[in-house]
């Protein structure tokens, strides 16, 4: 059976997650015949029940739509993941670098731990300093 | 809900959150683990954001849990984060050390196909067993477990001596936090070992998979001859001799479940509180090696099993409600995972598995393999899983070969179709070796093969008991025994 889809109301990527849900049960292909549809064809492995493809195109729209709420979720909140996941994981330091709202990147002429500064000038006049006391 | 999505795009008043249906209506979990159980009515309120509809207690854990966005408490989502991953940068723990092939026992469910007690070559020498030792203090890990396996590994005793021996002597210097685990079947133990063992403390793991009918009819010598007996007249000697001594003094069993296992699911339980254990691990077999030409026989499908689980488990907590203690073991690993924010390092249900980066399988002729599922199926001749040799190899190689990144990669939830978005993922993991064996892939199609329905069928039971205040308060006794 053959189910076109608005792709203005269903992201392509909830559609494949759906289609992905329903590979043991059913074979799938997808097919873009414009813009903004997209058509998912479905054939039910199990072909003997009567019922069983208005079951199936009823099924895959139900789990259409969870994984468009997934879909949604993920996409609102992915910069906030990324922040959480990288302070966690990596370093106290990111959270410097980027914001919370992931808006602000890391710029390379702001050296916030001055590794470009040349080694003389930070240390070399206490160096010197240093020397003149122990001698 | 559908005139949520029809007509705008979702509020973003939600924080990040997977969902599966639940009797009563929805699961919501996040990234650390946090769960929350909604009605139809309360998940349609809280999607299309009429919080003010919720009742208090409600909003307010949604809102303690990080599921509103606008409310996160940024520090405690970090924290609880890093401390559910606090493993990836612990170093590899669990050093599984095989010192021999041989084996005198053909239980019917066997993964992999063991040689016979009198077999030739198949032991690991000292030598080896030396670059064994030297190569497993080279992993970073304060904490270090070595595990001995076979075959049986009593049958090669003086091996098992020389290492407990040597890395003992190591780890004078090393000052390591090292553990030794025995997995055995008891049976040919005499008392010099068994004193060595207790002496050492040396943790025992066994094979109790019920009542002798059962035990018997499963585990059994090649000739046929059951070994329930001699099994239990070591495990009780190990239980009083142990007795209420510190850890690590312990003595675990495990049940391997097979189909005939079914009917007996109360006197499998039984034996356990009547032996005193109160640990049950209740295991499927699976379909490799041995069990596999046997599984017309033995085999089960999914449904199956979590039906005898749920039958089990259920017996299980109402001895529990009835004073007894007795913990199923892989639902106490998930309800740790629930009900608190460290991971209980078991090391098939975590992301990335624990292949490499947790464990390591050192074969009785010093090859390499990143887990012993993989080192299992080398006895198959395919060695896809190996990753070196002790005498030519360092830790630091183990670590950079190409085939230990493949299975990080492909064991990280986070990345995995049917996986990254599953209500379950916080709590889950994968098995590369297991899917490879299944399929030639060690990428599984998640939801779709058995060990995956299974891990669910036991996440939705435990979910469906988690709202009883008894159940809960059973369920929260369970978490220190994982």
């Amino acid at each position: 059976m053959k189910i076109t889809l608005d792709t203005r109301i269903y992201p392509l990527e909830a559609i494949m997650n759906a289609c992905y849900a329903f590979i043991d049960r059913a074979y799938v292909s997808l097919d873009r015949p414009s813009k903004e549809t997209a058509r998912v064809d479905l054939k039910d492995k199990k072909t003997a029940d009567k019922n069983a493809g208005k079951n199936l195109k009823e099924e895959f729209l139900n789990e259409l739509l969870h994984s468009s709420v997934r879909y949604q979720i993920s996409k609102n909140n992915r910069k906030i993941r990324e922040y959480i996941v990288g302070r966690a994981l990596y370093s106290p330091v990111l959270s410097e670098t980027i914001g919370p709202d992931g808006g602000k990147e890391l710029d390379y002429l702001e050296d916030p731990l001055g590794i470009a500064i040349p080694w003389e000038k930070k240390y070399g006049k206490k160096k010197k300093k240093h020397s003149a006391k122990t001698l | 809900m559908l005139q949520t999505i029809e007509r705008q795009p979702l509020k973003k008043h939600i924080g990040f959150l997977r969902f599966t249906g639940h009797k009563k209506g929805y699961l919501l979990t996040n990234d650390t683990g946090g769960y929350c159980i909604l009605s139809v009515h309360e998940f349609s309120d809280f999607i299309e954001g009429r919080l003010d509809t919720l009742k208090k207690p409600r909003l307010a854990r949604l809102r303690e849990l990080g599921f509103l966005a606008d409310t996160l408490n940024l520090e405690k989502l970090i924290g609880e984060y890093a401390s559910r991953r606090a493993f990836l940068s612990a170093g590899t723990n669990l050093h599984i050390v095989v010192i021999t092939l041989r084996c005198d026992h053909g239980c019917i469910y066997c993964q992999t196909s063991s040689g016979r007690p009198a077999d030739k070559g198949l032991d690991m020498d000292i030598t080896t067993a030396r670059q064994t030792v030297d190569r497993i203090f080279e992993s970073q890990s304060k904490l270090i477990t070595i595990e001995f396996q076979g075959g049986e590994p009593t049958l090669n005793f003086d091996t098992l001596r020389f290492i407990v021996d040597y890395a003992s002597e190591k780890n004078r210097s090393a000052g390591k936090d090292l553990l030794f685990s025995l997995v055995t079947n008891l049976v040919s133990l005499n008392q010099k070992q068994f004193d060595y063992l207790v002496k050492n403390k040396v943790s025992i793991c066994t094979s109790l998979d019920g009542p002798e009918i059962l035990q018997n009819k499963q585990r059994i010598f090649f000739e046929g001859r059951g070994s329930y007996r001699k099994t239990l007249h070591w495990l009780k000697k190990f239980k009083k001799s142990f007795g209420s001594r510190e850890f690590p003094h312990k003595i675990n069993a495990l049940a391997t479940i097979t189909r005939h296992s079914f009917p007996h699911y109360k006197k499998i339980v039984d034996e356990y509180t009547g032996l005193g254990l109160n640990i049950i691990h209740l295991r499927p077999a699976n379909p490799f090696g041995l069990a596999s030409h046997n599984w017309g026989k033995i085999g089960f499908s999914a449904d199956e099993f979590l039906s005898f689980y749920r039958k089990t488990f259920d017996y299980i907590l109402k001895k529990n409600l009835a004073g007894e203690f007795i913990a199923e073991r892989t639902a106490a690993i998930f309800l740790k995972k629930i009900f608190s924010d460290i991971d209980p390092n078991y090391l098939d249900l975590r992301s990335p598995c624990g292949a490499g980066i947790g464990q390591l399988a050192y074969n009785f002729d010093g090859d390499v393999f990143s887990c012993d599922e993989g080192r299992m199926l080398a006895k198959t001749g395919d060695d896809a899983f190996k990753i070196g040799n002790v005498r030519s190899n360092d830790y630091h190689d183990f670590m950079a070969s190409p085939v230990l990144k493949a299975v990080c990669l492909a064991s990280c939830l986070d990345n995995l179709a049917g996986c990254q978005d599953c209500a379950y993922m916080p709590y889950c993991g994968v098995c590369p070796a297991y899917n490879y064996s299944l399929t030639g892939n060690i990428y599984g199609k998640e939801p779709h093969n058995d060990r995956c329905r299974i891990n669910k069928g036991i996440l939705d039971h435990i979910f469906d008991k988690i709202e009883d205040t008894d159940c809960a308060e059973i369920f929260k006794t369970w978490i220190n025994h994982t």
